[in-house]
């Protein structure tokens, strides 16, 4: 189980689009339920919400740089192939870690 | 919520002309106070948000998602939408400048996720992205939002 947060400033807005689009993205390459879950969080509490991968816009990555975590950025929150080119590998490479 | 509910006609408007982006949030604002869908003080709230967090708001390329908390005056989950007559820019590198200004409403976390999803099926579209920057009327432009 592969645990993200998107961070955004509240967890209203930017952050919901970034969990759309990491669902849709993950659920379109074979994964499901058991191998990921994808939490909205604000950057005041990002910190102790410990994921594997924090996937956020470059303003909020800049708070995230010293993180136990892979921090993954993204542009256009919309652009699902941005996503995918951003997140998959990570994504694949540490599910196939957390295998061993 | 379905997008249907979220955004109305009186909550889309076309070739707005703003001075700065404070005055693009401040016109899609005012949409929403004057449909009576949140308090005049929500306006000063994204305003506030958006100098706190820095321009993260402009969530896409030319596209800004300004928001501010339900706590502050929201009375009916809304979204308007405002194409500018001309870009402005909102000090976000990646992303300036912005033309349209997508201003969200919500009064709490999950009301509003169900038309957010439909919102970036058209917003992450390329076609329908082009339609909106060539859309006449208003109706052409809330058309493209509800058609999905």
């Amino acid at each position: 189980m592969i645990k993200i947060s998107a961070v955004c400033g509240m967890g209203l807005g930017s952050g919901l689009l970034v969990k759309m689009g990491i669902e849709r993205v993950l659920e379109r390459n074979g994964y499901g339920r058991k191998d990921f879950r994808v939490e909205v969080a604000d950057i005041s509490t990002a910190r102790s919400t410990s994921p594997d991968i924090f996937v956020t816009t470059s303003e909020f990555a800049k708070s995230l740089r010293e993180v136990d975590a892979e921090v993954i950025t993204v542009r256009n929150l919309f652009d699902e192939s941005e996503i995918e080119e951003a997140l998959l590998g990570v994504f694949e490479q540490i599910l196939e870690s957390k295998k061993r | 919520m379905d997008v249907k509910n979220l955004i109305r006609k009186n909550l889309v408007d076309l070739d707005v002309s703003v001075e700065d982006w404070q005055g693009a949030i401040r016109a899609a604002g005012k949409l929403l106070v004057e449909d009576g869908a949140v308090e005049e003080r929500f306006v000063d709230a994204m305003i506030r948000v958006a100098k706190e967090f820095g321009p993260y708001i402009v969530v896409a390329p030319g596209i800004a998602l300004p928001h501010a908390r339900p706590e502050d005056g929201v009375i009916t989950a809304s979204i308007a939408i405002l194409r500018l007559k001309t870009p402005v820019d909102f000090g976000n590198e990646d992303n300036d400048p912005v033309y349209l200004v997508v201003a969200l409403a919500a009064v709490d976390q999950k009301q509003h996720i169900e038309g957010l999803k439909q919102l970036s099926k058209v917003l992450g579209n390329k076609e329908k992205i082009a339609a909106i920057k060539e859309a006449t009327v208003k109706e052409e432009l809330l058309d493209i939002f509800l058609d999905v």
